[in-house]
């Protein structure tokens, strides 16, 4: 009994933890291999060699552009230190509920606009480096769920989003591969 | 033994019965902004139809506008045209009530009427307004039926409100609190249900609204133009203790504030109109702006959704959680997309009467 009991709880938490590493795709357009793509990685530059390599070996033509050369939200504007200079200012009331809404307005323009200046940068990828899909992808340990998703800059409609499991066989070469499969399918 | 079961079974059914306390909806007046006295007698008219209406379809008690007016002339007062929202929860307190209802009402031209409705929900601080436009003569019941159904949805189903489902084919931008492992499998339901996904957030490596919960939740609190779920602000409560003394410093932070106040309370909504306006120009693709939070668990979500081509709230959703036992993202985005996308209609009941 006690054996059943500790062989059904070992399947219940494989299952669960199978379930957390869930493999995702979905796809509206293929990325054919000649497409014109910028793959932008947040990894040390001797992965980022390889991921390139692997899709300069399918004749994809990858424009030359570093995820370092994005800015983000907080180099540009530390935004969320806002709201503590707005609580050290010496306001001795009870009723801040007036403040505190229009401290939250700030943030929600700043993220309206945030979103805006994003689109603007991505439209010039498209007119100055005449790029056609962005790439962004993600490559973890294994264990973990390696993701990527394109984006074409001529609309701005996200076109492939995949997630991926590594499997134990899987190498860096083999996760890359199989994510261009995925999206020239 | 059986007997007594029964009995005890009865007893409480009884006393639960006895302490269910029916939510009181108060209808102030629909004040007539038309400057044409011709259309005053609608200013009862038509809260009188709303209350009757809502009646019918929520189990509440109503206080219609002359019965809301003796009611207050007990304590010398009077019921006014018009409140400001700071005024709700002082007026909601005097009368008692858990809702209050009022608005005006405004004849367009070509014989259409513009219904704007103020609710507010008794201690909640948060007022929900809608507005609704429609035929005068043919249309006028089909005015009442919808509002009437704005009303029940907001107060029966969680703060849901939808002017227009949001249908497949629909193209949406998407803003969550999810890592970007998590939206990949959000913008995979939305791909399988027929919908175009605009980057709008997942144009990051990193998501920064998934390491921000409280900077996405602000987004619960949208006001554009014909409809509106806010906060209420009284500014007149906030003072400062400045004088002679104050030095040049103090002075200029206090004009600062002021600056505050204007273009971030009073003007948030022009300033956002022209951002949203520039969407359209950025995102031409893109029909819909959906703020979608999940909790931590993410088996359930608030939703808000603004149309970028009309820039006004057309979709919220306080509560949307799948059914089942083992729920989990993909489950709580199929039913937030069901729930957008499915028409929403008065209960059969109501539309025997």
């Amino acid at each position: 009994m006690k054996k059943i009991f500790i062989i059904t709880m070992i399947v219940y938490i494989g299952l669960l933890s199978c379930a957390t590493k869930k493999g995702v795709v979905a796809r509206k357009t293929s990325i054919a291999p000649g497409s014109r793509v910028v793959v932008i990685a947040n990894h040390p530059n001797n992965i980022k060699n390889v991921i390139i390599a692997r899709f300069m070996n399918k004749n994809y033509s990858v424009k030359a552009f570093n995820a370092s050369d994005l800015y983000t939200i907080e180099d540009v504007y530390d935004i969320k230190d806002y709201k503590k200079v707005a609580y050290m200012q010496p306001l001795k009331n009870d009723n801040m509920v007036s403040f505190e809404k229009a401290v939250e307005n700030i943030y929600k323009l700043h993220i309206y606009n945030y979103e805006l200046s994003k689109a603007e940068a991505l439209n010039d990828m498209r007119t100055k480096y005449g790029t056609q899909f962005l790439i962004l992808m993600e490559l973890k340990d294994w264990q973990k769920v390696s993701w990527a998703r394109a984006i074409d800059l001529t609309n701005m409609e996200v076109v492939w989003v995949e997630n991926y499991p590594a499997q134990y066989k899987d190498t860096l070469e083999t996760v890359v591969d199989h994510f261009i499969a995925s999206m020239s399918k | 033994m059986k007997k007594c079961w029964i009995i005890v079974c009865i007893c409480v059914l009884i006393l639960s019965s006895t302490v269910y306390a029916k939510t009181t909806v108060a209808f102030g007046y629909l004040t007539n902004r038309s400057g044409n006295p011709n259309f005053n007698y609608m200013e009862i008219i038509f809260p009188n139809s709303f209350a009757s209406s809502i009646e019918a379809v929520y189990d509440c008690n109503v206080i219609k506008p002359l019965k809301l007016n003796e009611l207050l002339e007990k304590k010398q007062l009077t019921l006014q045209k018009h409140y400001e929202n700071h005024e709700l929860p002082q007026i909601t307190k005097t009368i008692d009530c858990d809702l209050f209802i009022f608005g005006y009402f405004i004849p367009l031209p070509d014989n259409t009427i513009k219904i704007v409705l103020t609710l507010y929900e008794s201690g909640s601080n948060q007022i929900f307004t809608f507005t609704n436009i429609g035929r005068m003569e043919t249309e006028i019941f089909k005015i009442i039926d919808r509002i009437t159904l704005v009303l029940f949805d907001f107060f029966g189903k969680n703060g849901f409100f939808m002017s227009k489902p949001i249908i497949r084919g629909s193209s949406v931008g998407l803003i969550t609190n999810l890592n970007p492992e998590e939206l990949n499998s959000m913008y995979a339901e939305f791909f399988n249900a027929g919908y175009s996904v605009i980057a709008v957030q997942g144009n990051e490596l990193d998501s920064y609204y998934a390491h921000y919960d409280e900077i996405i939740n602000y987004f619960q609190y949208i006001s554009t133009d014909a409809n509106s779920y806010d906060i209420i602000t009284d500014w007149s409560k906030f003072t400062m203790t400045l004088g002679t003394w104050e030095g040049k410093k103090k002075k200029e932070w206090q004009e600062d504030l002021r600056k505050i106040y204007e273009i971030y309370d009073l003007n948030y909504k022009v300033f956002k109109n022209t951002v949203l306006e520039k969407y359209k120009k950025v995102y031409p693709n893109c029909d819909y702006l959906l703020f979608v939070v999940y909790d931590p668990s993410r088996t359930s979500c608030w939703a808000r959704g603004i149309d970028i081509k009309t820039k006004q709230l057309i979709f919220m959703h306080s509560n949307i959680s799948a059914s089942g036992m083992s729920k989990d993202l993909q489950k709580t985005t199929r039913q937030l997309i069901t729930v957008m996308q499915t028409p929403t209609a008065l209960p059969q009941k109501y539309k025997k009467k």
